[in-house]
């Protein structure tokens, strides 16, 4: 492992006016599933990594009358196991179970997941289906953003030097939601998504869709939402014709690339059958949660 | 140099250790306690996996300071008065071990699972290990060593 010296300040306020002060000679340390490897590859080279010893406000899950809120530093595991999360956000909960191996999950947050902003990053489609936001904090102050902007480019998101993600805001999705996470990899365990869905419905009474929300993985710079095919869903009867349709305007609109895990042709023709199916399978959910 | 507190196998060390090792280098090369493997270094084989207050992680992602304040348990610390554990008798007596580099992640990534799910079925074993790679077993021992070891607790349980 390449040197570096460790800081700890005692808080996240210390972290934070030590972080500033530090610019881009420093990275904060999270789980390290990701900095440790780049640090290995030497990938980064920081002076400083900056370990925060006391996590409060960072880790821990609330949920209140408008939504959870997850702390950043909370675990991929404890993500996937929380009882709230498994029963109202269970596309996320899925994800999460889903990603890396289970030593990974006990260490890795899903805050270091999306500031890795890898394209690939497992909890990103859930998130932004959700309409998810971040809470972000810096020496002069915090601000909160919707998640779509966070992620600006492969490996860039939206913080500035010294900048902390400290939690992340998912509204409650109310009644006749069904969503749906699907992933595809080259075997079951601990592979980087090739491709990876999630889907949210929401179920009118008269059997339209009332909302629609479409996000993909490891098909864009970014993982995005895919409004063409979001605005040809809603306020339409849905039927199986219609996610077919919708299925085919998210394929023509990811942008993928080749890469050793597979084909940019195979990533779009895979991401339209994902859409599809992912679909199909949140507007059942969406039935079983209607009330009545 | 760092002053670093562990607890290891229910014992108490302090050693001056460079706060950019991981905690596999420490246990193996300050502790001596060798169980714990470095294979990939990246989190991808578990050769290196201990369990930090129970759950596994790979030691190899993991810098020595952050274990400080938990209970670490390597492969050293299984066997209780010159007796192996249950868990490794099994994976003995079911053929799981070929060259035995996987074999100390393995057993304690199958620990975790066993103190969570005393009666596994293949799906969960298949799972609680996917993070263990073994070049020479083809797994298929190893699931029968874990369901048998399952077995065998569940039986000390009940006596
Ligand atoms: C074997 C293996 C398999 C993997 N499989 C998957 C997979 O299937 N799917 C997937 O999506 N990922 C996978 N990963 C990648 C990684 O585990 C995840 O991205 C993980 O969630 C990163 O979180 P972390 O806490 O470990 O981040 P860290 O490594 O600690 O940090 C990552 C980066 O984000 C920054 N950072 C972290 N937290 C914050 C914060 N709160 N505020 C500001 N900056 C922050 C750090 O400074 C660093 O630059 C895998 C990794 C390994 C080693
Ligand atoms: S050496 Fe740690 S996972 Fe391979
Ligand atoms: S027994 Fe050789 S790697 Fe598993």
């Amino acid at each position: 492992m390449p040197k570096f010296e460790l800081l700890e300040p005692a808080d996240t306020r210390e972290a934070l006016s030590l972080l500033s002060e530090l610019g881009e000679r420093a990275r904060l340390l999270a789980g390290g599933t990701d900095l440790m490897v780049n640090l290995r590859r030497g990938r980064i080279r920081p002076e400083y990594v900056v370990r925060i010893l006391s996590k409060e406000g960072l880790q821990g899950f609330s949920t209140g009358s408008t939504g959870l809120r997850i702390g950043a530093m909370a675990t991929i595991r404890e993500v996937a196991v929380h009882p709230a999360i498994k029963e109202r956000f269970p596309a996320l909960a899925r994800a999460a179970l889903s990603m890396a191996t289970p030593q990974v999950r006990n260490r890795a947050t899903i805050g270091g997941n999306l500031c890795n902003a890898s394209p690939a990053a497992d909890t990103a489609p859930p998130l932004l289906v959700h309409d998810a936001e971040v809470d972000i904090s810096g020496a002069a102050g915090s601000r909160t953003m919707p998640l779509r902007d966070f992620f600006q480019g492969p490996g860039a998101a939206a913080l500035q030097a010294g900048e902390i993600l400290t939690a992340i805001r998912v509204p409650d999705p109310g009644t006749g939601v069904g969503a749906a996470f699907i992933k595809l990899g080259v075997r079951k365990a601990q592979e980087i998504a090739i491709v990876s869905v999630a889907v949210l419905l929401r179920r009118g009474a008269a059997g339209q869709v009332d909302e629609a929300r479409i996000a993909l993985g490891a098909v864009a710079p970014t993982p995005l939402r895919v409004p063409a095919a979001e605005d040809e869903l809603r306020s339409r009867p849905f039927s199986l014709e219609l996610a077919a349709r919708a299925a085919g305007l998210a394929a023509s609109a990811v942008e993928p690339i080749d890469d050793v895990r597979a084909t940019a042709e195979y990533r779009r023709a895979m991401a339209g059958v994902l859409v599809e199916r992912a679909l199909v399978d949140a507007w059942e959910k969406a039935a079983e949660n209607c009330e009545g | 140099m760092r002053k670093i507190a562990l607890n290891v196998n229910d014992e108490e060390y302090s050693v001056e250790a460079k706060p950019h090792h991981s905690l596999l280098h420490v246990l193996r090369e300050q502790l001596g306690l060798t169980g714990a493997k470095e294979g990939c270094g990246e989190g991808h084989c578990g050769a290196c996996t201990v369990l930090l207050d129970g759950r596994p992680v790979n030691s190899c992602l993991l810098l020595a300071v952050e274990a400080e304040g938990a209970r670490v348990t390597t492969i050293e610390g299984l066997a209780e008065g010159g007796r192996l554990h249950p868990i490794q008798e099994a994976f003995i007596n079911q053929g799981a071990v070929q060259c035995g580099y996987c074999t100390p992640g393995m057993i304690l990534s199958a620990k975790a699972l066993l103190d969570e799910i005393p009666d596994p079925g293949e799906k969960e074993i298949r799972e609680a290990i996917s993070g263990n790679l073994c070049r020479c077993t083809g797994y298929v021992k190893i699931v029968e060593a874990i369901r048998a070891a399952g077995k065998a607790l569940a039986a000390t349980r009940g006596a």
